[in-house]
């Protein structure tokens, strides 16, 4: 059996009879992602609809935003997205911000004071959800490169933000960021 | 969080039960929200006191905590919606506090009194910066008190208050001594060498010059000798009390941190602490002295030319102020390379077999070269640029004595002061500048100093949650009976393991804890050794509550045999003696023999004296369980556990091991976990776990005629064993 008529066979029968030991990819035509009246995410799949269903990013540092994995509130897993674009824009932008909701990781859009204090460093940043100050002890066990112009933060109290490109901060910012690197 | 923070006005009816302040909206955006649970009502409101949203506790079915990434949510559940509703947001840092809000309207909901807020559930707050501590410390890593580290530090001198005293003294004697060789020049100069004196003073004068060098040799010898001696001492103390430390705490602590973490860590920060206690100290308070008394002897000698000096003083600490912090970065990028490739090595090392296996010699030697060419770069650099600062610093120090030489030779060419004190005043400039240079460098040091000490303070500070209580009970004599009484217990507070255990467990009795991994069976075991204490309900043992038994009663009359064995570096006997060293060779033989391991311990060349561990010989892991057996067996524990101790072995080795157990469990209480049910038929009792409640309770004969959760679970393996005889 070929990929695609393997797919459409799948998309046929109903999550809870597929083999388990089976990824199930999700056709992007065959999904509807809309917020329902909890506020809750509530997706339809292949005409089914799953109230209260989550998303979790497979790669949430090497390729956020793809490869996500649908489950139902039972835990079972309904297929996973390789690629969100190709979805219907509406859709598109209630999982965009779904998976705001459960990523918690901001992304620091601008650097206003990097400090030194005896024995730890205070980050004060301004994020895409609001401004945060992070305290962390050291450096090289809070501050996580990932390639050369990517970095992580994590403070004290695993509070975490992301800044995502170096080069792109402003001059201000990437000033008090060369404090650390 | 509860906070002390300006909160706004409620509109509430009455007193609220709990009000939790939270850091996210519905975009999960950042702002302040405030829960305020009342009896009748939840309500959600804003920054300025207006309501958001608001739901009746008659209304709520059911209350959930969702875990998301950096965050989470509280889920209601109503009676007559069709929907679940996310009523309030917050990121993870908040997590422990909206569980404890969780449990406050869970008990709402069933209608049962409020739970009173644990000690672990209480934010607590660091008194100085109001940041939350973390988790099993009350040290905020933020705003430790330097002086207060410094003086604790201090405080490891007081043992040796006389040689350290002896130390200054030679130091002060030292210093002093220091002075005097300009001065002598200055004489040379100004009454023999200006006036050619013939006279025999010359001689004398070198000659007291060589005592001054042997005497300042000799001092700086003994300076040197008493700083290592006392600082070494100091050292091993603070070790001392630091593994100390990591014995007493409680497995807890253990478990959310990396155990490796430590060796590396109480290592690393011991060697800094220990550089900065034998020369620091030592050198700090020499340097300072020698600053003060040069510049006293200077000021005293010409005041004018001295004044001269300290114009280019400035120069210096600014120049060291402004070039130091680079030179720190450097330095910190170094080690941070260095350490990358420690840990490099490591793990290809430790994974040696993996690397082999899959032929990957030239990805890890790829990986390796990257990071040694990163560390050359590094050395380079720092390196490189501490060969351009030091001769810049020579060179700012050689403009002083250019200016010395100057405005000194004009006074000497109109003899306001003679050639001995220009060149006496170039000698004292040399020694000042000398510590100027290095002083900045001290500061750093005594910072990193303080930042190790105060990391090893941490732990030597962690509180003990298993700690004995004032009034512990001594159980010489364990009978053996165990209680449960609705015992709950989460390594974490808002994911409980184990949920309202109750069990009555005879004197004598086998029990077999079945149930899928992760069902709390580990954890039941984790609680009955006392590895951890209950949050909720009470473990009886023979009827004293379990947190008043002694501790050391306690160990002394449990046994347990593990799925991991750990053979410490020694002999065999070593190792079966481990819990009682005091027991004869015959005791040895005699427990060797009841756990099957005899046999094959005296087909080794050099028996039970055979070297294990380590560096020792390589044991398959049924000998190194029958080890383990006979280790218990010699023990001779009156409870007895078994953490899957037959798991991972050949049919052979287990029928051994299982004939070696029969004979081990006989007249004591036993908790037998396996995942071959098969091993637990012989148990007097099953109890089945599932999702950490019990599911079941029985033999094994009624469990199956129950047809439940063990039934499943036999049937289950049946297949499985099918599967496996296929195969084989």
């Amino acid at each position: 059996m070929n990929r695609r008529e393997n797919d459409s066979a799948q998309a046929m029968t109903p999550a809870h009879q597929r083999d388990p030991w089976e990824l199930y990819e999700i056709v992007p035509e065959a999904l509807v992602c809309r917020r329902g009246p909890g506020r809750l995410l509530e997706i339809v799949l292949d005409g089914q609809v799953y109230p209260g269903a989550t998303v979790t990013q497979a790669f949430p540092r090497s390729a956020p935003g793809r490869y996500l994995i649908f489950a139902d509130t039972t835990d079972n897993e309904l297929g996973l997205l390789h690629d969100p674009t190709t979805l219907d824009p509406a859709s598109r932008e209630v999982l965009d911000a779904e998976l705001r909701l459960r990523y918690v990781m901001p992304i620091v859009t601008k650097i206003e004071r990097v400090r030194q204090n005896p024995g730890s460093w205070t980050f004060d940043v301004i994020t895409d959800r609001g401004p945060l100050r992070l305290s962390v002890r050291n450096l090289h066990e809070h501050l996580e490169g990932l390639g050369s112009d990517r970095l992580i933060l994590t403070d004290v109290d695993e509070r975490t933000a992301e800044i995502s490109s170096i080069q792109a901060l402003d001059s201000h910012s990437k000033r008090e960021l060369a404090k650390v690197l | 969080m509860v906070s002390l923070k300006s909160r706004p006005k409620f509109s509430s009816s009455g007193p609220p039960i709990l009000t939790l302040e939270s850091d996210l909206d519905d975009g999960a955006n950042f702002c302040r929200r405030w829960l305020v649970i009342d009896p009748e009502r939840m309500t959600l409101y804003d920054e300025q006191g207006a309501v958001i949203r608001q739901s009746e506790v008659s209304r709520l079915k059911a209350v959930r905590l969702e875990q998301d990434f950096g965050g989470g949510h509280l889920l209601f559940t109503y009676q007559s919606e069709p929907f679940d509703e996310a009523f309030v947001r917050f990121s993870a840092p908040l997590a422990p506090q909206f569980a404890y809000g969780l449990s406050v309207l869970q008990a709402l909901i069933d209608q049962q009194p409020i739970p009173e807020m644990s000690v672990r559930d209480q934010p607590r707050a660091c008194s100085r910066c109001g940041r939350t501590l973390p988790d099993g410390t009350d040290v905020c890593p933020l705003c430790v008190d330097k002086k207060k580290v410094m003086g604790r530090l201090l405080g490891y001198i007081r043992p040796y208050r006389l040689p350290v005293i002896f130390a200054m003294v030679v130091l002060l004697i030292g210093t002093g001594v220091q002075l005097i060789p300009p001065y002598i020049t200055k004489i040379i100069i100004d009454r023999v060498l200006e006036p050619k004196a013939f006279s025999s003073d010359l001689l004398s004068l070198v000659a007291l010059l060589f005592a001054m060098n042997v005497i300042q040799l000799g001092m700086q010898a003994i300076r040197g000798y008493l700083g290592v001696w006392f600082g070494s001492r100091m050292m091993g103390d603070i070790r001392r009390n630091t593994y100390n430390a990591l014995m007493a705490l409680s497995l807890r602590y253990f478990d959310q941190r990396q155990v490796s973490q430590f060796i590396g860590r109480v290592n690393s920060d011991a060697v800094s602490m220990q550089q900065f206690m034998t020369d620091g100290i030592v050198m700090i308070t020499g340097q300072s002295l020698l600053i003060v008394s040069v510049l006293a002897v200077m000021l005293a000698m010409d005041w004018q030319l001295a004044l001269i000096t300290f114009v280019t003083m400035p120069l210096i600490v600014l120049v060291s102020v402004v070039v130091w912090p680079y030179v720190r970065q450097r330095w910190y990028r170094q080690w941070r390379s260095m350490m990358r490739l420690n840990i490099l090595v490591g793990d290809s090392l430790q994974g040696i077999r993996v690397v082999k296996a899959f032929g990957q010699e030239p990805t890890e030697r790829e990986r390796y070269h990257g990071a040694n060419q990163d560390l050359v770069l590094q050395n380079v650099r720092t390196d490189g640029m501490w060969q351009g600062i030091f001769p810049l610093f020579s060179f700012l120090s050689g403009i002083g004595g250019l200016l010395i030489w100057y405005f000194g030779g004009e006074q000497v060419l109109h003899n306001r002061i003679s050639l001995g004190t220009l060149v006496a005043f170039t000698a004292y400039i040399a020694m000042l500048l000398g510590p100027l240079q290095w002083f900045s460098q001290l500061i750093n040091w005594v910072t990193n100093a303080m930042a190790a000490a105060d990391r090893i303070f941490e732990i030597i500070d962690a509180p003990v949650d298993v700690d004995d209580v004032a009034d512990a009970v001594a159980m010489p004599h364990i009978h053996g009976h165990i209680q449960f009484d609705q015992v709950s217990f989460g390594y974490e507070r808002h994911r409980p393991a184990v949920k309202a255990i109750n069990m009555d467990i005879q004197p004598g009795e086998m029990i077999g804890l079945v149930g899928h991994s992760g069902a709390g069976k580990s954890t039941l075991i984790n609680l009955l050794a006392r590895f951890y204490d209950p949050d909720e309900g009470t473990i009886y043992l023979d009827g004293v509550d379990l947190r008043r038994v002694q501790q050391s009663d306690l160990h002394r009359q449990v046994g347990v045999v593990l799925q991991e064995t750990f053979l410490f570096d020694g002999t065999v006997a070593d190792n079966i003696r481990y819990a009682n060293p005091d027991a004869t060779l015959v005791d040895v033989i005699r427990a060797a023999k009841i756990a099957n391991a005899h046999g094959f311990i005296m087909g080794l060349k050099d028996g039970y004296d055979t070297q294990v561990g380590e560096r020792g010989h390589r044991m398959s892991g049924g000998e190194k369980q029958r080890v383990a057996i006979a280790r218990a067996v010699l023990h001779d524990p009156r409870i007895l556990i078994l953490d899957e101790a037959t798991a991972s072995l050949d049919t052979e080795t287990e029928r051994q091991i299982q004939e070696a157990l029969a004979r081990l469990v006989q007249g004591r209480t036993t908790f037998a976990i396996a995942h071959r049910l098969s091993t637990l038929r012989h148990a007097d009792r099953l109890i089945v776990l599932d999702h950490g409640l019990i599911a079941e309770m029985g033999s094994h004969e009624e469990l199956l005629r129950n047809r439940g959760v063990y039934h499943r679970l036999v049937q289950a393996q049946r297949e499985l064993s099918k599967i496996r005889g296929v195969e084989g």
